[in-house]
């Protein structure tokens, strides 16, 4: 199986599924941070099985750039967290409702 | 073969994910070890009838690929906060060995050291810093469990079944090491995109840093 494209694949699509499940059912915005950080590692599994099986480096340099962005993303919204929690006292979702109509 | 093999784990998959949400202990109890063995019954199963093609490389495969499954369900549905990081640090070395298996050294290294290493920090990090005083009771009630689950399983199975035959993977082309060869591509052919990604990161670290800057500090600069 693991000279096969599929099975890298089907994890990838798992991993990502449950990443999207975490992230719409969880109400605590750090879960849903790191269930975000989740389905990227289901893309950076896909991205490294299509370049091995276009026998291209491409798709590793692409899950690099993937990785900084993802840092970048997870540093700037733990910032966001931070500044959330110092108004709201509260990691809910349901409370960040002053927008609402 | 693998692909309805596939359809049947993901449908256990999201039944099993839509139990684990469940509060009360019995369905906990009861429905993870029965699924468990189900799957491990649909493994022994596929891998009786490929035993003459089993490689070491899919053993490791099948068991990095669970580890990885079960860590990623424990991300998303455990109660505490900080087992979630922890459990993603599980996911992270379960990925790292899966791009191993496909060739890709540096990535695996690099993924380990930055994710594992300085974003998992960082989470936890903050996980200390806002720290909810008492029982957290808002995440109790998940009405929209059984859409979700519907849903990404949906655009899982709908992948699956795209995905069509499997197709084999022919003898890797790449004379030299790995490190030297992402060096290559990343330093001559997507440089430009290296520069971006610097440049983002740059950015991310001084929004990150103005963002979260107390206001105190900015009141003892202008008092001294």
């Amino acid at each position: 199986m693991s000279h096969e494209l599929l099975p890298y694949l089907l994890i990838s699509v798992v991993i990502f599924a449950i990443g999207l499940v975490g992230f719409i059912v969880r109400r605590n915005l750090i879960v849903m941070f790191l269930s975000t950080e989740v389905m990227f590692q289901g893309v950076i599994i896909a991205a490294v099985a299509f370049g091995r099986f276009h026998n291209q480096l491409t798709g590793q340099a692409f899950a690099l750039l993937l990785l900084i962005v993802a840092a970048s993303e997870a540093a700037v919204g733990l910032a966001l967290i931070i500044v959330v929690f110092r108004r709201r006292q509260s990691l809910d979702t349901n409370r960040l409702n002053e927008l609402k109509g | 073969m693998v692909g309805s093999m596939g359809v049947i784990g993901l449908i256990l998959l999201a039944v099993g994910l839509y139990l684990l949400f469940d509060r009360s202990g019995l369905v906990r109890v009861v429905a993870v070890p029965m699924l468990l063995i189900m799957a491990f019954g649909l493994g022994v199963g596929y891998g009786l009838y490929r035993w003459k093609d089993v490689r070491p490389a899919d053993l490791v495969f099948v068991l990095t690929s669970i580890v990885g499954i079960v860590s990623a369900v424990r991300v998303v549905t455990h109660c505490n906060t900080l087992f979630s990081a922890f459990y993603f640090i599980i996911l992270v070395a379960a990925t790292a060995v899966i791009v191993l298996l496909l060739g890709a050294q540096f990535l695996s290294a690099a993924l380990v050291l930055i994710y594992a290493g300085a974003i998992i920090v960082v989470y936890v990090f903050v996980i200390m810093l806002v720290q909810e005083l008492g029982l957290v009771r808002y995440d109790l009630n998940r009405p929209r469990v059984v859409l979700s689950v519907i849903a990404a399983a949906t655009i899982a199975g709908s992948s699956v079944f795209l995905l069509g035959d499997s197709a084999v993977f022919s003898p890797v082309p790449w004379e030299r090491s790995n490190v030297a060869a992402i060096g290559k591509i990343v330093l001559v052919d997507y440089v430009v995109t290296l520069e971006l990604a610097g440049v983002l990161l740059l950015s991310a670290v001084i929004g990150a840093i103005g963002l979260a800057k107390r206001e105190s500090v900015e009141r003892n600069d202008y008092e001294s």
